[in-house]
């Protein structure tokens, strides 16, 4: 046995090898977990604005449109656990911060963890923004069990900063209009998209509810405007959605702003963005984020040395 | 726990160690005892409530074992029949009563409220536990060898156990057979390097064919399946043949990783697949496909059956296969597209039989190109069109859609090009995985190398680790192995 237990040494040495090197690779490659960890490190201290939340904030809300320092923070499928976590780490060189935007939507609350919906970006979170959830978990500290994510990371290390979906204040930049996909608002996409987003069941509801609770009280204390948004979505996609769930979504946003202070601000179902503003029923473009981050200005009255009026 | 996941690695690195370790020479029981509660933690990881029914179901049949075998030496044959008809009726009963209780009650109520008898049912809130199907038939089969004088009861609970319980193949099979397995369970076994070796050839064979290829096309037939009615008949029919291979590739790769697991711990499990795709007509499909349960059933039912309707010649003979290809699609669920599959492959037979050429097993041979000849190329792929057909059937929710999907085949949009997104790797693992299982169908799996490959190392590692890195690589969206449900 021993003999064949040195054999099996041997055999794996090279996968080992290469999965180290691979693991080096993923880890050297840009990406946008990169950069946000960059931009409060770099500039937390002279942030006024920062957006939180999944990828309704990643792709719905440019920092270069708004008068006042902003960064988008926000990450594709990112829970309030993780928003909070965001927010939380560099609270101590915030200096200048008044505003915290976050999006909630119709899947917002139901939405399940992040470990259980894409465990590799855990690990992004881990390894890229020194998460401390799940410090010592194998599972979430390395790329190479994730081989779609490894995969990505190794071809963005060859790509460079062409392969990074962001810019530089954080904005989610490749939702372009030109990239769209053909009948992106077609019944079939529509339904596909409302199935993603409705709950079986609401057993993840007050956990998430729990984490926004605490986002809304870190800025609380700390006299920080909260602001929630709900984004502009396709109209079929508005029919569709489940009303129980929608009815639950605005209970949760009523307590919060309730207990906290909170500002909401509802563009679901805003007659103002058309065709060109979605890059699918729920996701804006370039054009439509331009559109939005303007009228979310205005309403909010974000301009320099202003506080945005409820 | 799944074979092919970090939990069961974790786990079956601590079972080995321990099942290898000196002190377990020196006592024989030790390994067995490792393996009994080790396995029943495998069965119990997947579900806790379910071990008492295994356990209770076990120590049920290894006392009817030893009663059977006390009535047989007091030459009490009616007894001993009766005894041995008590244990069928209790397995059977088992599998009836998890599997298809609901399911009889509700056709039945069905039945009945369509002749205007109105009839509710409430259906009862029970719980299938995991790998019934296959446990029970071990138990059946383990009653029958004693009656039959073919083996003897097991003198140990914890052998018998462990034999029932073995947890590579307690949860999708194979399904051995005692008359197999329970002598190897006899003494100590000691580390056989070649076996062990093979063993993770095999394993690595059978993640590669269920990861990168079945896993690769579930996401494609999966979704097909759901918009059956709104797809052209060109991509009904490349879904129905990518269904077949999807079907293999899972089934066999479930088995190959569990007969692997199998030789690391020294035991020879019966092989399940002998390169179906390779099958002339049905009936040569039917020895090549999930073998441990076609011998199974052929031996307690078709051989019964074909010795009672002897006298009726060749109709016997049709009637016996119909009838076991029934048992054989009602095995699989509760549900009336399993008995109409298995009625479809058992009309398939008939012209088999009435040309005399059913029974027949005659051996592949290349032409002098290495490939199959032309005539045994063509009956390939005429079983594998009617095998892909039945299939239609056994994947169909209920009849309706499956009638619906085959009508949805032949239509004018049949001569259409199929619109499937199969990825052109996913193309070349099954092109490869035809081609290897064609040149390798001498032997039992595809990475028992031959030739230059068994002389020179460098390329039986580099096969190997091209495998890993197609796994790594490759590897479609995980999805629970099809028998599972079963």
């Amino acid at each position: 046995m021993l003999y064949f237990v040195r054999k099996a040494l041997l055999f794996a040495l090279p996968l080992i090898i290469m999965a180290m090197v691979f693991e080096c690779v993923a880890r050297l490659a840009p990406n946008e977990y990169k950069i946000k960890e960059n931009l409060l490190k770099n500039h937390a201290s002279e942030a006024e604005l920062l957006i939180i939340g999944a990828s309704h904030a990643l792709y719905g809300i440019r920092p270069d449109m708004i008068d006042v320092k902003s960064y988008n923070l926000a990450n594709v499928s990112e829970t309030y656990d993780y928003s909070y976590f965001m927010l939380l780490h560099h609270a101590n060189d915030y200096k200048k911060l008044k505003y915290v935007i976050t999006t909630v939507g119709y899947y917002t609350f139901p939405y399940e963890k992040l470990e259980t919906e894409a465990p590799f970006l855990c690990t992004a979170y881990r390894l890229y923004n020194d998460c401390y959830y799940h410090r010592n978990n194998p599972l979430y500290n390395f790329e190479i069990i994730y081989p779609e994510q490894c995969n990505q990371r190794i071809k963005a290390f060859f790509c460079g900063f062409e392969s990074l979906k962001c810019d530089s204040l954080g904005w989610g930049n490749n939702y372009q209009l030109s990239r769209r996909p053909q009948n992106f608002c077609d019944i079939k996409n529509t339904m596909k998209w409302v199935k993603k987003h409705t709950a079986f069941n609401y057993e993840n509801e007050r956990y998430n509810y729990d984490c926004l609770c605490k986002i809304a009280k870190f800025c609380k204390d700390r006299k920080i405007k909260f602001i929630l948004v709900s984004t502009p979505v396709w109209h079929t996609y508005a029919e569709k959605c489940n009303k129980d769930q929608m009815e639950r979504m605005e209970h949760y946003i009523n307590k919060v702003c309730k207990e906290y202070g909170a500002t909401y601000r509802d563009y679901h179902n805003d007659p103002r963005f058309e065709d060109e503003d979605f890059f699918d029923v729920c996701h804006l473009t370039d054009n439509g984020a331009e559109k939005f981050t303007k009228i979310l200005v205005n309403d909010l009255k974000l301009y320099n040395s202003s506080f945005a009026s409820s | 726990m799944v074979v092919n996941s970090l939990n069961f690695l974790l786990f079956f690195i601590v079972v080995f160690i321990v099942y290898y370790l000196p002190f377990s020479r020196k006592n024989p029981r030790f390994q067995n005892t490792w393996l009994f509660l080790t396995s029943y933690f495998f069965y119990g990881f997947a579900d806790w409530k379910m071990i008492p029914i295994l356990l209770g179901a076990t120590a049920v049949f290894y006392g009817i074992g030893w009663w059977l075998k006390k009535e047989m030496n007091q030459q009490n044959k009616a007894a001993a029949s009766r005894i041995t008809s008590l244990g069928v009726v209790i397995g059977v009963g088992v599998l009836l009563y998890f599997k298809y209780l609901n399911f009889f009650a509700d056709s039945f109520a069905d039945l009945l409220n369509a002749i205007g008898l109105n009839v509710s049912w409430t259906t009862l809130n029970i719980v299938l536990p995991i790998g019934v199907s296959f446990f029970t038939f071990k138990l059946i089969s383990y009653v029958i060898e004693i009656h039959r004088e073919h083996i003897e009861p097991c003198k140990n609970f914890i052998d018998f156990g462990t034999y029932i319980a073995f947890f590579p193949t307690i949860l999708s099979g194979p399904i051995d057979r005692p008359n197999s397995f329970l002598p190897q369970l006899g003494g100590v076994r000691f580390f056989n390097y070649t076996l062990a070796v093979d063993g993770c050839r095999q394993i690595l064979w059978g993640m590669f064919t269920k990861m990168c290829i079945a896993d690769n096309i579930a996401s494609i037939t999966d979704t097909v399946w759901d918009t059956y009615s709104e797809q052209t008949g060109s991509t009904l029919l490349v879904v129905a043949l990518l269904y077949y291979i999807q079907m293999y590739a899972d089934f066999d790769g479930y088995s190959n990783m569990a007969i692997g697991v199998g030789k690391i711990f020294g035991f020879n499990i019966t092989r399940n697949f002998n390169h179906p795709f390779l099958a002339r007509n049905t009936a040569e499909y039917w020895r090549r496909w999930h073998m441990s349960l076609t011998s199974w059933i052929t031996d307690y039912i078709f051989m019964p059956l074909n010795i009672a309707f002897r006298e009726k010649g060749k109709l016997g003979i049709i009637l016996a296969c119909t009838i076991n290809l029934i048992v054989i699609g009602l095995w699989h669920g509760a549900n009336w597209t399993y008995g109409v599959f298995g009625l479809y492959h058992g009309l398939l037979f008939i012209p088999l039989v009435l040309l005399g050429s059913f029974g027949k097993n005659k051996k592949l041979k290349a032409n002098s190109y290495g490939l199959p000849k032309l005539g045994d190329f063509v009956k390939m792929m005429g079983t594998f069109c009617l095998v892909s057909l039945g299939l239609v059937i056994f994947r169909a929710s209920n009849i309706v859609d499956a009638f619906k999907y085959l009508l949805g085949i032949v239509s004018a949009s049949t001569l259409s090009v199929p619109i499937i997104s199969l990825g052109n790797t996913t193309l070349v693992f099954i092109l490869l995985m035809i081609v290897v299982e064609w040149y390798q169908r001498e032997k039992e799996h595809p990475l028992q190398f031959s030739g230059l490959f068994s002389k020179y190392r460098l390329l039986r590692w580099s096969v190997m680790y091209l495998l890993i890195a197609a796994i790594y690589l490759f590897q479609g969206n995980q999805s629970n192995f099809i028998y599972f449900n079963f």
